[in-house]
């Protein structure tokens, strides 16, 4: 029962991360139609601003979770503008100019921060605490992390679902020349959107280090991890998103659990299942 | 005006070539052996500067240089110069490192890679270009055949032997679950520890492997069956800290035990891990707090130049420079393998790490101490011994 | 008078091609060991980026899994060397050449069920799932590590063969050329025409009654053996096989060298894979731990300045220049 429950809970919280990260790259690609492989090092970049605020000079925690955040935001929206707006609808294009940021951010990363391994750091507060759930404990920092994929699931749900905005941008993924004739800005729309999905991908950086911590190679792993939920779970939406992101979480948890050495396979091999039976994904969009 | 087609695509491509051409030393393709005298001798150093064992690619080089500075950067007449690469944790990137440092800067003498595998890799290569390469931490027994490798402190599994009969006899654990990572170099301090565990009469109970670079060890946790201690063999100083955090989350408490443990218990680490270290016990091959003449001063020495105590990572590469320089003392300069390999397996010397010998195949025997993570006022940092085994000798080879 | 422009035109456009090939047989000669290697290894990945050019840029399939056929090919070399002892290229070539054919037969018939971003994705997935097996599989893997080493040099069956880095050269030269010369031959066919048009509208070409998935099946599946052979002498050349070359790095590598070269023209990807080879390599040497700064920083300039690729600016130039100079000689 022990293990079960420990796996679950587990799977669930690591799931979590990947939904934080995942969401933003499902939304950017499934709405924007943008490849956008430089996801992952977003990621990174929120999980190293916050070692820096936090772990360097020593501040609040959660001052480092908003730091990360804005500044991969920041530098997402940067990356858009400066890059990706004059790419679009060329996939191969796209592929290629944010595989080369990814190189680049990489290097960038290790040059300003060397190439250690950084350890998993977190609020004083939730240091080792742990929940003690019958015979075992949970950890504090796994709750917290499960809270706040909540939190922001919800949030991104409410704009998807129910907002004027998030109809827009919908619709716009649809039909750009209709909402553009409705005489809305859909360039400030995708800006917004893309803001959002850096953002997410930097807050999911910090609280991710938690567990993940950080270190250059961070951003590229990251990445298989993101494609991997984005198929299981189906491209443009927030439910696909958190569907694929806890089913990788448990399926990895399990997995690993279960049949220590092939735990990279039970990951592709359901990608490859879902690819095969449901092309877009197990809550995507049909085509 | 064809012509300018043509030279203007002659030019375009023989820049490319020429400066191909230009950014080499001139040197043939086949170079006598022996070094004329006042030759510049070529030290390759492969070590990882990015990958899983990041922080230890300075360490070495801190040691490496430490050692050169001492000589000033001088051996028997001849100047020395040190190659430095990056073979970033990757058995492909240490593989072709090697290969440029062997054939374009005509490199006789290497120390490292770190990785077990990547010396797996490159031992075939070292022997076909006649070559020495000394091991850093992971001393593979596989590449003896090839007869090209120093292998310092010992093989991986020779050195965790006497560790293994430590904890049941010493320790009193009578049964043991051990957690290693994925790859040829754990793997093997795990088999020497299983090996010298049961020959004293303990049993395993359960033996997990981790893939490399895990993120999450609470899979893999949550299936540690229950046994007197765990002994774990993770990949450096991060997947260390986060085992061992994870499973103090779990709240369980057997105790924990491991290996190599002055190479990973960084000051670095240790600093970040903090309480969270203490009380696990551990196999090293050198703790700075050794008292003996040679490691006075190389402490001394380390502190001036990084600001920290050194570990074995640092110790490890000093030594095996001073090696390479007394070896080079003997063959007044040569470079040559043939006349190289014996001078230095015929040495006897006093390290940092205690006594050193070599046997002809080019394992070293060298002394195995059991350490502890302490903390003395504010700092945490490794203990001084708290048992020596003076020699260890690799079985397989020992007459 | 038409017949005499005719052949002006044949001439100048065979000359720049005998002076390459006239290059890369006598230059190496005069290079030190290294060099001969970085030049091995651009033919190498030059083989491996043409056949990725007859599915990506000819047929317009964005396939992230391309590496699945090169690992095959290296692996194939790989096995042979470790478990049967051999390292004869007739066996290790043709049995490349097998492995990797079939491999796309079966992955083919996978990915083709999709198309777009799912393609993408599907062939991303399978190659990784190669990842794994190759990494997990004991028998995939020599004693102790990830991936296959002690992998020797070619061997044609010859008696008193020697080899050394530079045979390995001028015998990868060979095959190179062998390659690119079956690939153009196929790209001019009109099996390579019906893979342009289905780039340019496929429900066109359906409409013309071409059976499309089909094309895109065959196109698949004869790109393969080329990846193949260029992964078995990738083996021969770095000695060592190892599951990274299942990677997504490596899939990378023939997109990134098409897409700088000028897709869609088979010398557009061999030049892409000069500049990638070399520029690592250069670079590499002037600043060892920024370098693939400055690769990163190549792909983002390439995207966004030399949008049809280097080769094709170049052969655009070449054009412009020897047609001027035709018009003013007539």
């Amino acid at each position: 029962m022990d293990f079960f429950l420990s796996n679950l809970l587990n799977g669930i919280s690591y799931g979590m991360i990947l939904f934080l990260i995942a969401a933003g790259m499902s939304i950017v690609l499934g709405i924007m139609g943008i490849t956008n492989l430089a996801h992952g090092s977003l990621y990174m970049i929120g999980a190293y601003i916050g070692w820096t605020i936090f772990v360097q000079l020593g501040m609040n925690f959660w001052l480092a979770v908003f730091a990360g955040a804005v500044v991969s935001g920041i530098i997402g929206l940067l990356i858009e503008r400066i890059f990706l707006k004059h790419l679009y609808k060329q996939v191969n294009e796209q592929v290629l100019l944010t595989y080369g940021l990814v190189y680049i951010t990489t290097n960038l990363v290790t040059w300003i921060w060397g190439g250690r391994y950084r350890l998993q750091f977190t609020a004083p507060e939730l240091d080792m605490h742990t929940v003690n759930l019958g015979s075992f404990s949970f950890p504090l920092t796994r709750i917290v992390i499960t809270i706040f994929g909540i939190l922001v699931a919800l949030i991104l749900w409410y704009l998807q679902d129910k907002t004027r905005i998030g109809a827009i941008v919908r619709a716009g993924m649809d039909d750009k020349e209709m909402v553009q004739g409705l005489g809305i800005n859909l360039e400030l729309v995708s800006m917004a959107v893309f803001f959002v999905a850096s953002f997410v991908a930097g807050l999911a950086g910090v609280i991710g280090a938690q567990l993940l911590s950080t270190y250059p190679g961070l951003g590229e792993n990251v990445l298989l991890l993101t494609l991997a939920v984005i198929i299981v779970g189906g491209i443009g939406s927030i439910q696909g998103a958190l569907v694929g992101g806890l089913l990788i979480g448990l399926i990895d948890n399990f997995g690993k659990a279960l049949f220590p050495q092939y735990a990279m396979f039970t990951i592709y091999f359901a990608m490859i299942i879902v690819l095969l039976i449901k092309p877009s994904g197990l809550l995507g969009r049909s085509k | 005006m064809k012509k300018v087609c043509y030279i203007l695509s002659l030019i375009m491509i023989s820049t490319l070539v020429l400066t191909a051409c230009g950014a080499q030393p001139t040197a043939a393709p086949t170079s006598p052996p022996t070094v004329a005298p006042k030759e510049v001798i070529k030290i390759g150093g492969l070590l990882d500067f990015t990958g899983p064992v990041a922080d230890l690619g300075p360490k070495f080089q801190a040691g490496i240089e430490l050692a050169l500075e001492e000589v000033n950067y001088t051996v028997a007449g001849h100047k020395i110069e040190l190659l430095v690469e990056d073979t970033a944790t990757s058995v492909d990137v240490a593989v072709e490192k090697f290969k440029k440092l062997a054939d374009a800067d005509d490199v006789k003498i290497f120390i490292g890679p770190l990785m077990g595998d990547a010396h797996l890799a490159i031992s075939p290569l070292a022997k076909e270009k006649n070559v020495l390469i000394t091991s850093l931490i992971n001393g593979m027994y596989q590449t003896v055949p090839d007869g090209h490798y120093l292998i310092y402190p010992t093989t991986v599994d020779a050195q965790t032997y006497p560790f293994g009969q430590y904890a049941y006899d010493t320790l009193g654990y009578k049964s043991a679950v051990v957690v290693a990572a994925d790859y040829a170099g754990k793997r093997g301090y795990a088999a020497g520890f299983i090996e010298g565990f049961k020959a004293s009469g303990g049993t395993i109970v359960q033996e997990i492997y981790t893939p490399l670079g895990s993120p999450d060890y609470s899979p893999f946790i949550s299936t540690i069956k229950e046994a007197d201690v765990v002994m774990y063999a993770l990949e450096g100083p991060g997947p260390v800290a986060r085992f061992i955090t994870q499973f103090k989350q779990t709240g369980r408490t057997t105790p924990m035990i491991t290996i190599t443990q002055d190479g990973d218990y960084t000051p670095e680490a240790l600093a970040e891990l903090k309480d969270v270290a203490l009380g696990i016990k551990g196999e090293s091959s050198y703790t700075w707090m050794l008292d003996n003449p040679e490691n006075k001063n190389f402490v001394e020495g380390i502190k001036a130049k990084t600001g920290k105590v050194p570990s074995s990572s640092e110790q490890n590469a000093y030594t095996l420079t001073k090696v390479i320089l007394a070896g080079l003392e003997k063959t007044d300069g040569d470079v040559s393998f043939d006349k190289l390999f014996p001078a230095i397996t015929s040495l006897k010397m006093n390290t940092p790490a205690g006594s050193l010998s070599f046997g002809p195949e080019g394992i070293a025997i060298t002394p195995m101490y059991v350490t502890e993570a302490v903390k003395v006022g504010d700092v945490y940092q490794i203990s001084a011994p708290l048992f020596t085994v003076d020699q260890v000798f690799d079985v397989r080879v020992k007459p | 008078m038409s017949k005499v422009i005719l052949q002006k035109f044949r001439y100048s456009r065979l000359v720049p091609f005998l002076f390459i090939t006239l290059l890369l047989v006598v230059l190496p000669v005069f290079m030190p060991k290294n060099v001969q290697g970085i030049m091995t290894k651009f033919l190498i990945y030059a083989v491996f980026a043409i056949s990725y050019d007859l599915i990506f840029g000819y047929t317009g399939l964005v396939s992230l899994g391309h590496a699945a056929f090169f690992g095959a090919g290296g692996y194939a070399v790989a096995v042979l060397s470790l478990h049967y002892g051999t390292n004869s290229f007739w066996l290790g070539g043709i049995l490349a050449i097998i492995v990797s054919t079939l491999l796309a037969v079966v992955l083919g018939f996978i990915s083709l069920r999709v198309t777009g971003t799912y393609f993408l994705l599907l062939t991303f997935a399978l190659a990784q799932l190669l990842y794994s097996v190759a990494w997990n599989i004991p028998w995939f893997n020599s004693e102790g590590m990830q991936g296959i080493a002690r992998i020797n040099f070619p061997s044609l069956g010859i008696p008193g063969e020697i080899w050394s880095d530079a045979t390995l050269y001028y015998f990868v030269l060979v095959i190179a050329v062998i390659c690119y010369y079956i690939l153009r031959r196929i790209t001019k066919s009109p099996f390579g025409h019906a893979l342009v048009g289905i780039r340019e509208g496929e429900a066109r070409m359906t409409a013309l009654g071409y059976n499309t998935w089909l094309y895109k099946y065959m196109g698949y599946i004869i790109a393969a053996p080329f990846a193949g052979m260029a992964g078995a002498l990738f083996a021969y050349y770095s000695r060592f096989i190892s599951p990274a070359q299942f990677g997504l790095g490596t899939s990378f590598y023939p997109m990134v060298m098409a897409i700088i070269g000028g897709t869609g023209t088979l010398f557009g990807p061999v030049i892409g894979a000069g500049v990638v080879v070399f520029v690592e390599y250069f670079a590499s040497l002037i600043t060892p731990e920024r370098w693939p700064l400055i690769l990163g920083i190549i792909f983002v300039l390439s995207i966004m300045y030399l949008r049809s690729g280097l080769g094709v600016s170049i052969y655009k130039l070449w054009q412009k220049v020897s047609n001027s100079n035709g018009n003013s000689k007539s």
